[in-house]
């Protein structure tokens, strides 16, 4: 297991062997072996505190120093002369409530900054920015405004946006979901899941959230991270129909559907099978169990 | 208790924020008020304790207006504010300084104070975090510390004000657990949320749309039309469960307790 773990990690764009990180003189994340997959949604998940930011930070490159190996196709990453390790440009990362990062003074300003400090002309940056604007649900009439103007679920996609601008392979969200409405929440996470399948397999995100409902609904694989150990990488399905004890004795609450599953499976005193983890084929499998019931009863 | 008449507020004449928002609220109930990003929801808290005023119509705290300044220091006293983010509220350096803070304010006497904190940090299950510092709290604990410094300010409304949109799944149950404690113990309630399972907890919804009120009634009322979708919010899991099962009766926030139920009736055949 741990040989074949090692193995992939040398294959997998993002991978990290045997890490270990201390912060503040307290060991933050020890023993961390793993791959991000491209092409894949991967959900970091765990209860708070449990070094899902950390870790996040890593892949992006911000922890200066760490033990371990963080390996970039296999290669190490690079690192300044110091040994600190430097930001990877292609990894983007949006932090948790990201428009609190937000600091030009209109709209366009803020969009464009990342390609204008790339040297990219003023005709290729429009571009850019019209193509974007459409994608995360915004409208070229907010491009003049101030952002202090914006509402937040407003502030939240041009602090996105922004980050997709500057076109990297992997995407870091963390908690990009936080205090948004129902609807606004459901747009983000679909506009994120289009942002990757239009990757064709070029890219990938980081997602962590304490949502499990939406790391059940939208992640290929799930992380799952206790007290600063990787207590396992399996797909969702596998995490949420087939692992729950772990889940659960990380602290970790199951997904609704999921916890209706067991709940139904307790009162009919049957196993029951769903195709995914995914809310709509579980209340479909749970539902077959409710049907019969009502037909022998009739 | 509260009441809001015919209110109207902007910061520019033309982006109104709230339209005519007629509504009052009775002793003990507990309302939550959902609504998109920008609709108008901090705005209506923040006009309920003298924080914005009203540019049209009058808003009332058992019959004290916060519009009169005289009024003010009464209506504060009255109305705590739980608000998002726990780490902008706690100012002081430990639980029971928070407590302190508010008290001194209100020149609570000295000796009054420390039964005060006793009760009000049982209510919110911190009795063991008195001389914790905000930096030895989680997220939850931090917000259940500020709920502890409104109590023993011994309000009659209190607002949570997204209080729970910060907070991890067992910080958000056991703040919404303390709010269901404090319901049953008589406080007024307004919760400001966009987790659809927190409302159907309460009693009573008021949903908010470009300023105006377009919904007032329980939360089963509200999710059993199209009416959540069209306006940004969603139906709670509990409903869903409701719908796709066919169960009968009107849906709850408790759909495991509804699922025992709904198994066992299926045995019993109506007359």
């Amino acid at each position: 297991m741990e040989a074949k773990r090692m193995e992939a990690a040398m294959k997998g764009k993002y991978a990290l062997r045997d890490v270990e990180v201390t912060l503040n003189g307290r060991l933050v994340l020890q023993s961390i072996t793993c791959t991000l997959h491209e092409g894949r949604w991967s959900s970091l998940i765990g209860q708070t505190g449990a070094g899902k930011s950390t870790l996040a930070r890593l892949f992006k490159g911000l922890l200066p120093e760490f033990g371990g190996e963080y390996l970039l196709s296999g290669q190490p990453v690079p690192r300044n002369r110091k040994g600190a390790l430097l930001p990877l440009p292609d990894v983007g990362f949006v932090f948790q409530y990201p428009e609190h990062q937000i600091f030009e003074t209109t709209v366009e300003r803020e969009l464009s900054f990342s390609l204008r400090m790339s040297g990219a002309g003023a005709a290729e940056i429009r571009e850019a920015i019209q193509r974007i604007l459409p994608r995360v649900g915004l409208t070229e009439e907010l491009l003049p405004l101030s952002p202090l103007r914006l509402s937040g679920g407003q502030k939240r996609r041009v602090a996105i946006a922004s980050v997709l601008l500057t076109q990297p392979r992997l995407l870091i969200l963390d908690e990009p979901t936080a205090a948004l409405d129902p609807a606004g929440r459901h747009s983000l996470l679909g506009l994120l899941k289009s942002w990757q399948h239009e990757g064709e397999g070029e890219r990938s995100i980081l997602f962590i959230s304490h949502q499990m409902e939406d790391v059940a609904e939208y992640s290929d694989e799930v992380l799952l991270l206790d007290a600063g150990r990787l207590r396992g990488q399996f797909s969702a399905d596998e995490w949420f129909l087939r692992q729950n004890d772990r889940l659960e004795a990380a602290g970790l609450r199951l997904p609704e559907p999921i916890q209706l599953l067991r709940l139904t499976e307790e009162l009919s005193g049957q196993k029951i099978e769903s195709s995914s983890c995914r809310e709509e084929d579980v209340l479909n499998a749970v539902q077959a169990v409710w049907q019969s019931r009502r037909m022998n009863d009739a | 208790m509260l009441e809001f008449r015919d209110v109207s507020f902007h910061y520019h004449k033309d982006k109104p924020i709230l339209r005519g928002v007629d509504f009052s609220l009775a002793a003990g109930e507990f309302v939550c008020v959902v609504g998109r990003n920008g609709c108008g929801k901090s705005t209506l808290a923040r006009l309920t304790n003298g924080l914005a005023q009203p540019r049209g119509g009058k808003v009332f705290v058992n019959g004290l207006n916060p519009a009169i300044p005289a009024d003010l220091p009464a209506i504060r006293q009255q109305v705590g504010f739980i608000f998002q983010n726990p780490d902008d509220q706690f100012i002081t350096s430990s639980v029971s300084d928070e407590i302190v803070f508010g008290l001194e304010n209100m020149r609570v006497p000295r000796e009054e104070m420390d039964e005060r904190i006793r009760q009000a940090l049982l209510a919110v299950d911190l009795t063991d975090y008195a001389h914790a510092a905000p930096h030895e709290l989680s997220g939850g604990q931090k917000q259940r510390a500020a709920v502890a410094a409104v109590l023993a300010m011994r309000p009659n409304l209190v607002i949570f004000d997204e209080a729970t949109s910060m907070l991890d799944p067992r910080g958000r149950s056991r703040m919404l657990a303390l709010m269901q404690s404090l319901h049953q113990q008589g406080m007024t309630l307004l919760h400001i949320t966009h987790h659809m399972d927190e409302v159907m907890a309460a009693q009573r919804v008021l949903l908010l749309d470009q300023g105006k009120i377009a919904f007032d009634g329980t939360p089963a009322n509200l999710f059993a039309g199209s009416l959540p979708q069209s306006y940004g919010m969603e139906k709670p899991f509990s409903i869903r469960v409701h719908e796709a099962l066919g169960w009968t009766g009107t849906p709850v926030f408790d759909w495991k307790e509804r699922a025992r139920l709904a198994w066992k009736l299926k045995g019993w055949k109506p007359q």
